[in-house]
């Protein structure tokens, strides 16, 4: 159940994610388009909440936030999690 | 996947150009001990390794080879502004500038392109670690040769702080191959590959 909801999370991330990219590549090209620039807004927002959200309950996503994460971690995290290229029945 | 972030490892402002010694340097970029090749290998050496935390160490060193390809690239664009047809031919740049004008393309010093060949990606945790610590002293030798034609500090301050790292990563990869052999035991002591013979 637990593992579900943390690929729930992630599928979700990846969307935003991958929505605010699709915005940016767009916006490259045309950096006066209000309604593109809005998109963008939206997508990053969600993606930053919804990152927080996996981070907090599940390991960080980048080094960056790994001494930082679920509070002040006694130990480095980063390591310990599975990869993102390995199988989910690993 | 990866991001970018719209910053240098380390700053580089060359002043002066200096097509001559961009020649030099650009091995560090494409060459066979360069930063193109450093970042490909870590990367791509990274999926078949066991051992979580080697697998960090390979991750994390991998991106930052990325950056210096970065700041190798920043080196030879700054020091390839502004160049004059004399200043082309007299400099000795006219072969590379024939090919490239004054784009970035990934070859060695003697004119080579960059070769995948100059790498490998064994799926064997104590071939690949071996092979990147002798990468990390062959690039720190590198940057110790072109050291030696570097009159500017605005590009000899960016190279050491290249060189440094190659010592930095030496060790850390040092510390990868110590976790690889706190998990070899008395069955297998470099006896077999522990990331696919299964005994």
């Amino acid at each position: 159940m637990a593992e579900l909801q943390k690929d729930a999370l992630m599928r979700r991330i990846q969307e935003a994610c991958f929505a605010a990219h699709e915005c940016a590549l767009y916006l490259d090209g045309h950096p006066f388009n209000r309604k593109a620039l809005e998109m963008h807004r939206r997508f990053t927002s969600d993606a930053e909440s919804l990152k927080a959200e996996y981070e907090a309950s599940y390991g960080p996503l980048t080094a960056e936030n790994a001494s930082v994460n679920r509070g002040e971690p006694e130990i480095w995290h980063w390591t310990m999690d599975k990869w993102p290229w390995q199988n989910t029945e690993d | 996947m990866w991001t970018y972030d719209r910053k240098l490892q380390f700053p580089v402002n060359i002043k002066e150009p200096n097509p001559k010694l961009a020649q030099l340097i650009i091995s560090q970029l494409g060459g066979p001990d360069g930063e193109t090749g450093a970042a490909m290998r870590y990367l791509s050496q990274r999926y078949s390794m066991p051992y979580n935390e080697v697998t960090g160490i390979l991750t994390d060193i991998g991106t930052e080879e990325l950056a210096h390809m970065e700041i190798v690239s920043a080196i030879i664009y700054q020091l390839t502004r502004n160049l004059t047809e004399k200043q082309i031919m007299d400099s000795g740049f006219g072969p590379y500038f024939v090919d490239h004008t004054t784009g970035i393309y990934p070859q060695a010093a003697a004119g080579y392109p960059f070769n995948a060949a100059t790498f490998q990606s064994t799926g064997d945790p104590i071939a690949d670690i071996s092979e990147d610590l002798g990468a990390e002293q062959k690039a720190r030798l590198t940057y110790d040769n072109i050291l030696r034609f570097c009159d500017d500090r605005d590009v000899a301050d960016p190279i050491r702080f290249l060189r440094e790292r190659e010592i930095v990563h030496y060790q850390r990869f040092g510390d990868a191959l110590r976790i690889i052999q706190d998990n070899l035991d008395y069955k297998n002591f470099y006896a077999y590959n522990p990331a696919f013979d299964r005994r």
